[in-house]
């Protein structure tokens, strides 16, 4: 394990970015062999980038084949926000200077930073055969093995550079993560507890807490949160997740409207940085609805890929995809993998990466693709999917819910693989996601109107296809599912093609990890108290109630909505 | 002479016998005799191979350049393609075949100024080079130049009597002007040369689906569809007329989704040109953001009349499919009226303020006595187009001239502006359906939110300009002019200050005589026609992606809404 470390590594450890940047800047400044490099670098330390721009470039015209001034210009880029710039100047100065660590350090980064998981991971390595235990390779390791599902390897790096640098109050709560998702919940729990105690303010680390669902928070823990919350200064990012996490205190302790006033202000809060535009979905839903008629489907028959491997769980977050998943992974057929964004990567791609998607070419795009080209895509979509799949099972899972929306993709690309609705009550499933906070790409649930809108639209279209590919699609209530376990998970394995094992009613012994927000729920038999739990915030409920209309009613069919 | 087919196009090598490097060059590399061996076997693909290695080795030669440039071509790698073929015209600068090769090159890149340049150069080498001749004719085609397009097919087929290239763009001619018995008659006439010509197969269908065959329509264009040597913009284009010919059997669905083709199809073939940001759409928005800024006060100018011999001037204006082009060619029938068919007359004026939306600023404070050159440069311009407004009411028409209500209030305060007006859903279906020249503006229409939205910024801009426009403005109802059609084009008489004449009426015939070089040239020569109206409502459920955003001006129109 390597002793002090530097400025720059000691503030990228603790989790800030930008002194961390500020710092390799005024490294690079005060290394710089040459005032052209230095004024560069000066620059860049004083936040002129454009500026440092044209000075590095001009270096750089001056001396191409120089590793020094290779480093500086892709520290500009990436500052800039190019990563992929970033990445193919560094591997220059790398293929010139081989032993240039801090530019290895700075490519693996940028590798990071682009999702090149792989790449990362093998640049991490060989930067801890040059540098073993340096304690930001093994956090960027760490980092980048949690991302293809490597969490046991994961956890270990994150304790290695622990039991180094036990300070670190942001590595305690990635430590967390990792344990959480490896079933290891008795020691997340004391790691994320180490977080705050190292740094009360981390509102992430309280939230991931109260996220696990079966960890009740103390009158002292509330107490706590409502000390920082009470602070002025609090960062945003700290103050929702304290919101969320103090209003989960407060409904485990009966206190309603309190939490249900700081599920309101943590929402309010989110929904300031994370806009929301409910035509979004409900224009791709008309645009679906205008060119995907049953002639459609006949007229691309037998196009894309045979292969029957993947297993799609779509609906809306919160719905009990997890525990369907679960169910699933249970079989000795299946394996889950993550919520994978290969196949929403693959749509927005085909749309032209618009902007606004909903002005893009997609899904109206599928129309003009020949049937080589649906082939290629359902290649392309399994070969994305197979670093994530670990046990070779001839099945796998992908959850992400948001693929409700390609459906016809799924149909034209991967003709043969399973789609699974999951669908909840939809007061239920709206207040639950609510009350949830999702990191990423689940801006509709931060408003409750918006809330209903999109549960609507999701409703509407998936009433669409079930009228046009009848059968293509199966539903699994919930409710249904945990009145009677046995005979919906017979349903389930039947559509799937897959052969009855009673290991998928036991399916919380399964090992397996999980990452998503029900996680801890499904560790456990399946359990019924839940379902109404609701109702108790029904007076809040208005605009979600209201804007759902007959679909609550008509639950679990689906109403004529529109027209 | 070496002739073969790329696509839709037959190249000639006429003059470029592959002899020639060998009695060029005595010391000639062996690879000249392989590629001469390929040519002489009819194997252009090999051909092609050999001239590319040939001039990666540095064998720099006008036939060995024109056959690369042709292997270019078919790869997609037009850039290279067009490189190579100027090399080539550097070489050898009398070689009308490589003027020629690079005049298709260039129109395959759709630009029409400048192939037909070359083509002309091509002919001043080699008067009597039918392939240029008929190419020629396809560009002016291209460029919406319609008389000229036919006398150049006409002077191909002089010159060589069964060229396909001349006879399938007569085909297309007649076709677009409405005279579908001797375009079939044409086409057949392409098609027993050379079966499956996609130009004269869409030709044959549309006079079948014009006699109310669709269902033969259907079968020629699936068939053509199957071919799988079509290229990506003509299998788009084949997609759309199939789309006509299921709408023609009420298949309504079947024909939405072929239109998606045909629109998506175009969509990706012209992402290189118009996919890139910042978009027509885009841009409309960004004039709307600052005309928010401007006040109104500042479009209410002063300025000089028009030329003196002119007896007045209008713009007409709208949005693609709202009913310009029949409202031109209806009063284009008045013996005091001259028009001009969607010409960018404006264009020294766009250069100069509307490079981007931020332009509107300068342009509403830009000092008058500075205007006065654009206002020359648009009378020349329009000169240079053929446009002959001496003694006559000068209407100029272009749909696209809403985006340009800011200029037109500055340089023409005195000019008079029609705005032709139909039922949004209508006029955005409608867009959807029709198969435009490409550009940035018709590369929005090709999806209904885009369409859509386009539309919603075209009626934003006008709606802006309207305390400074009204009282120089008319609108005229597209369904006025259908149900009434003397009250309606007495109406806009009155308020150009032209007398009613019943010449008017005949405006069809005018059409069926000179072609229009818009989508709408075949409908037009069939005279009125009601057939278009409310033709939404078959499609409701197909246009729901964009009825949001129409709603607004549906209703602020006086449409029903339902």
């Amino acid at each position: 394990m390597s002793g002090e470390l530097a400025e720059a590594d000691r503030l990228r450890l603790d989790g800030d970015l930008a002194g961390a940047a500020l710092a390799v800047a005024r490294q690079i400044q005060a290394s710089a062999p040459d005032p052209e490099l230095a004024a560069a670098a000066q620059a860049l330390v004083e936040g002129r980038l454009a500026e440092a721009h044209g000075l590095a470039r001009a270096a750089l015209e001056r001396r191409p084949d120089d590793p020094a001034a290779l480093r500086l210009f892709a520290e500009v880029a990436a500052r800039a926000g190019r990563d992929n710039d970033a990445e193919a100047l560094l591997a220059r100065a790398l293929a010139i200077a081989p032993g240039f660590t801090a530019a290895r350090f700075a490519y693996a980064l940028a590798l990071h930073q682009q999702g090149k998981t792989a790449q990362t991971i093998a640049e991490a390595e060989r930067l801890l055969r040059e540098t073993p235990g340096h304690p930001l390779y093994l956090q960027l390791g760490a980092a980048a093995r949690m991302r293809v599902g490597d969490y046991a390897a994961s956890a270990d790096a994150y304790r290695a550079v622990l039991d180094a640098h036990p300070e670190l109050a942001l590595t305690w709560m990635a430590y967390g993560h990792a344990l959480k998702t490896l079933g290891r919940q008795a020691e997340a729990v004391g790691a994320y507890r180490q977080a705050v105690k190292l740094r009360p303010a981390l509102g992430e680390a309280w939230w991931s807490l109260a996220n696990l669902k079966t960890v009740a928070l103390s009158a002292d823990d509330a107490a706590a949160m409502a000390a920082e919350l009470a602070r002025g200064d609090l960062p945003d990012e700290d103050r929702f997740h304290l919101q969320f996490a103090l209003g989960k205190a407060m409904e485990d302790d009966g206190r309603d409207a309190d939490a249900f006033g700081l599920y309101a202000q943590a929402n309010a809060l989110r929904r300031k940085s994370q806009p929301y535009d409910p035509w979004e979905l409900a224009g791709h839903v008309a645009r679906c609805k205008a060119l995907f008629a049953p002639s459609f489907f006949a007229a691309r028959a037998g196009c894309g890929s045979p292969a029957p491997d993947p297993i799609f769980i779509v609906g809306l977050p919160r719905s009990g995809s997890t525990l369907i998943e679960q169910i699933l992974a249970s079989h000795s057929q299946v394996e889950g993998t993550q919520e994978l964004p290969d196949l929403d990567a693959i749509a927005w791609r085909l749309g032209g990466a618009a902007a606004r998607p909903s002005e893009g070419a997609y899904p109206d795009i599928l129309a003009a693709l020949s049937p080589a080209e649906f082939a290629a895509l359902g290649a392309e979509y399994l070969a994305r999917a197979r670093p994530h799949r670990k046990e070779g099972s001839p099945f796998f899972i992908d959850k992400l819910p948001n693929n409700f929306a390609h459906v016809a993709l799924i149909q034209l690309i991967l003709p043969n693989a399973k789609i699974i609705d999951a669908r909840r009550h939809p007061v239920a499933c709206g207040f639950s996601a609510f009350r949830q906070h999702f990191a990423v790409g689940q801006a509709f649930t931060y408003d409750l109107a918006d809330l209903a809108s999109y549960y609507r639209d999701y409703a509407e279209l998936m009433a669409h296809f079930d009228a046009v590919l009848p059968g293509r699609v199966h539903r699994v209530i919930y409710e249904r599912l945990v009145a009677d376990p046995e005979a919906q998970v017979r349903r389930l394995l039947a559509y799937c093609g897959l052969p009855f094992e009673a290991g998928c009613l036991r399916f919380y012994e399964n090992e397996r990890a999980v990452r998503t927000a029900s996680s801890e729920q499904v560790r456990r038999p399946i359990f019924t108290e839940g379902l109404d739990h609701w109702r108790r915030f029904e007076p809040w409920l208005g605009p979600l109630i209201d804007g759902l209309g007959n679909l609550v009613t008509a639950y679990p069919d689906s109403p004529e909505m529109r027209q | 002479m070496t002739t073969w087919k790329i696509g839709r196009t037959t190249i000639s090598l006429k003059g470029q016998a592959a002899a020639r490097p060998a009695a060029a060059d005595p010391a000639r590399p062996a690879i000249f005799d392989e590629i001469k061996a390929a040519l002489a076997a009819r194997d252009f693909a090999r051909a092609g191979v050999l001239a590319e290695q040939a001039l990666a080795a540095g064998h720099e030669h006008p036939l060995v350049l024109n056959l690369a440039a042709l292997r270019a071509e078919e790869d997609g790698r037009l850039d290279e393609a067009l490189a190579r073929l100027r090399r080539a015209t550097e070489l050898a600068p009398t070689d009308h075949g490589a003027r020629n090769a690079l005049g298709l090159c260039l129109s395959r890149m759709e630009r029409h100024a400048e192939a037909l340049a070359a083509f002309d150069e091509a002919l001043a080498l080699a008067p009597d080079f039918a392939g240029a001749h008929a190419a020629r004719g396809g560009t002016f085609e291209a460029l919406g130049r319609l008389p000229e397009a036919e006398a150049a097919h006409r002077r191909a087929l002089a010159l060589q009597p069964a060229n396909p290239v001349a006879l399938a763009g007569l085909a297309n001619l007649a076709s677009r002007r409405g005279a579908h018995a001797e375009a079939a008659t044409l086409a057949e006439r392409v098609l027993a040369i050379q079966p499956g010509y996609p130009d004269a197969v869409r030709v044959a269908a549309a006079a079948e689906l014009a006699g109310g065959d669709a269902s033969a329509a259907q079968a020629r264009l699936e068939a053509l569809i199957a071919d799988p040597r079509l290229a990506p913009q003509q299998l788009a284009l084949t997609q759309g007329d199939l789309g006509d010919a299921l709408d023609a059997q009420g298949r309504t669905a079947e024909a939405f989704a072929a239109y998606a083709a045909c629109n998506m199809g175009q969509w990706r073939a012209y992402a290189p040109s118009f996919g890139g940001q910042p978009t027509a759409l885009d841009f409309a928005r960004g004039m709307i953001a600052r005309l928010d800024e401007i006040p109104a006060q500042a479009w209410r100018a002063e300025g000089r009349p028009p030329p003196e011999d002119v007896k007045g001037h209008v713009f007409l204006m709208g949005f693609p499919r709202s009913g310009t082009t029949l409202l031109e060619q209806v009063l284009g029938a008045h013996p005091d009226v001259e028009t001009l068919e969607e010409r960018e007359t404006l264009s020294a004026a766009l250069r100069a303020f509307l490079s981007a939306p931020e332009g509107l600023d300068r342009l509403a404070a830009a000092p008058e006595a500075g205007l006065d050159p654009l206002r020359e440069a648009y009378w020349a311009r329009v000169a240079e187009e053929g446009g002959r407004p001496g003694g006559k009411v000068f209407v100029d028409k272009h749909p696209l001239n809403t985006f340009k209500l800011p200029l037109i209030a500055r340089l023409f305060p005195q000019a008079k502006i029609l705005f032709a007006r139909r039922d949004p859903r209508d006029v955005v279906l409608s867009c959807y359906r029709r198969r435009f020249a490409m550009s940035g503006p018709a590369y929005q229409l090709l999806t209904l939110p885009g369409a859509a939205g386009y539309y919603d910024a075209a009626m934003t801009i006008a709606e802006r300009m309207a305390p400074a426009l009204a009282a120089r403005t008319q609108v005229v109802g597209h369904e006025a002019l259908i149900a009434d059609f003397d009250a309606t084009a007495r109406a806009a008489c009155d308020f150009l200050g032209l007398g009613w004449t019943e010449a008017l009426r005949d405006f069809a015939q005018r059409v069926k005589e000179r072609g229009v070089a818009t989508p709408s040239g075949a409908q037009l020569a069939g005279g009125l026609s009601a057939e278009g109206i409310g033709q939404w409502r078959r499609y409701r459920t197909q246009l729901a992606p964009a009825l949001p955003r129409l709603a607004p001006w549906v209703e602020r129109f006086g449409y029903p809404a339902a």
